[in-house]
């Protein structure tokens, strides 16, 4: 890893304050995560960037879109877990195609690194899990299936799917987990469909 | 995925559960570490949401196309016997998207009937390596790439036909009158934002950089992008392919420095970019089409992106006339 000695804005008294109040706490976070110290030491630095760039954001234009920063604990946590679910989501893609490849990775003159491309075995890997899915889809029960495509393909917030469905936003949390739960239960294991 | 071990059923659902909880108003980080923590299995079946994530990233239509069959009950008459619907038998994609096609060009259609006949049709074009900036009389402006055309009703420079090529959108927000981007049956709705719209050769990329934008078409629900959002849809055999990448926002629109910025892009989507500039036509071939290019590319007069493509790339580049092909043919 490059080492961050670029001069970077240093974060607002508000935001950094907060940062030093739950580092400890976020550190924790981003361990339990990735499941390792140092990956989370490295995302905890991250973070501590990012805040001075969002912190120059916020400055300029008033608030960011979200109203989670008037919580900037959770503002904060979010942030973090968004980071290592980024990470672990690279990892998750470089380790799909490294685990049927044979090709080479390829790393020119430090800016460029390519990635081979998906092997037919790899790919018929994708369609089957596709497949699989989509089949829990179709076996939903109706709810549920509106809330996971209003929130998660449509792009709707919880609030927003609350108040298109007249239902509560608990309502809507629990079609949503309802949702996840079949997808997940098919996306590992090869028998349920 | 094959984690080497089995998760069971019922860390899965709490995985589910947390995941949900923790996009609700009042996420609880402190217990979900403690839960982290609690068993070993925990971490990997939460990684499984994140897989799960980016399969339903990738196939954003064809998962569209399973879960909006079922209509929406109107919430206005919840007495309705209508859950007999529930089991209605699934319509396939095209049949609906051929549907909605049809709906889209005689909406398109009427409407130009109906449009007052005493507005004209602006017409803004770029040559080839020529860029411009028009500059509405509402503040928002719009950057023109080379070898591109908008056009737009004199009255209502509020909603934008995209022609041909890219155009990024730097929009003033008005509630009362929202900013629309047309891309053949694709329209994009703004939200008061900077985004950027290509089209060519049967395929559309919309890239946000900041703020949000709702995209609808043929074939596909209603669809949010947002700050680092890059939508590619690929007319395929009568089918749209729809997927999401994650961008650097201020990538966006690179093309206004005269440089081309991938981070992980799937090379059939970049050489349907390099298409735009290049002199020639460039295709690449089945095999490498998925594989994935990180890197710049100096746009300059066009002529060198596909052999620069393909030295950063380590492939061969088989040129014949008009026509030059990616992973064709032998090394150099």
């Amino acid at each position: 890893m490059e080492s961050h000695d670029q001069p970077a804005a240093a974060p607002s008294a508000g935001l950094k304050a907060h940062f030093d109040d739950c580092a400890a706490s976020l550190l924790r976070l981003l361990s339990a995560r990735l499941g390792n110290r140092t990956d989370a030491e490295d995302l905890l630095q991250e973070l501590w960037l990012k805040l001075a760039t969002t912190d120059a954001r916020v400055v300029e234009n008033g608030s960011p879109e979200n109203n989670e920063i008037n919580n900037p604990r959770a503002y904060l946590h979010r942030m973090a877990l968004n980071l290592a679910n980024d990470l672990v989501r690279e990892r998750i893609r470089r380790r799909g195609r490294e685990a049927a490849y044979s090709d080479v990775m390829v790393a020119e003159e430090g800016v460029v690194a390519v990635d081979p491309g998906p092997s037919p075995e790899q790919a018929l890997g994708d369609k089957i899990e596709l497949a699989r899915v989509r089949e829990a889809l179709r076996q939903l029960p109706a709810r549920a299936g509106e809330v996971f495509r209003r929130h998660r393909i449509e792009g709707q917030s919880h609030a927003q799917v609350a108040e298109a469905m007249r239902i509560s936003r608990s309502a809507v949390e629990k079609h949503m987990a309802t949702a996840m739960k079949y997808l997940l239960r098919a996306l590992n294991n090869p028998d349920s469909t | 995925m094959d984690q080497g071990m089995s998760i069971s059923q019922q860390i899965l659902d709490s995985a589910a559960e947390w995941h949900v909880r923790l996009e609700g108003d009042a996420p609880d980080y402190d217990g979900f570490a403690a839960w982290l923590e609690a068993d070993p299995l925990h971490r990997p079946a939460y990684d499984q949401v994140i897989a799960l994530d980016i399969l339903v990233d990738q196939h954003l239509a064809s998962m569209a196309d399973v879960v909006t069959l079922l209509p929406t009950p109107a919430p206005t008459a919840p007495s309705k016997p209508i859950a007999a619907n529930d089991d209605m038998p699934m319509i396939p994609l095209w049949r609906r998207a051929g549907v909605a096609a049809a709906v889209a060009v005689l909406v398109g259609s009427a409407s130009l009937l109906v449009s007052n006949p005493w507005s004209s049709r602006i017409e803004v074009e770029t040559g080839r390596g020529e860029s411009r900036v028009v500059q509405l009389a509402d503040a928002s402006n719009i950057a023109l790439d080379g070898n591109s055309r908008i056009t737009y009703a004199d009255d209502n420079p509020r909603s934008i036909e995209l022609a041909q090529g890219s155009a990024m959108f730097t929009v003033k927000h008005d509630a009362a009158h929202p900013f629309n981007v047309s891309a053949g049956a694709y329209q994009i709705h703004d939200l008061g934002t900077e985004f950027a719209v290509s089209r060519g050769h049967g395929h559309l990329t919309i890239s946000v950089a900041s703020g949000s934008v709702d995209i609808t078409g043929p074939g596909m629900a209603r669809l949010k992008a947002l700050p680092g959002d890059r939508i590619d849809v690929a007319e395929e055999g009568g089918q749209a392919r729809i997927e999401r990448f994650k961008v650097d926002p201020d990538s966006v629109a690179s093309w206004r420095n005269g440089r081309l910025i991938y981070d992980n892009i799937p090379l059939r989507l970049v050489v349907a970019d390099i298409n735009r500039y290049a002199p020639n036509r460039i295709t690449v071939v089945p095999q490498h089409a998925e594989r994935r290019f990180s890197g710049v590319l100096t746009i300059g007069d066009g002529s060198q992106l596909a052999p620069n493509l393909a030295n950063l790339m380590d492939l061969p580049l088989d040129e014949q006339g008009r026509d030059a092909r990616l992973g064709a043919g032998n090394m150099p």
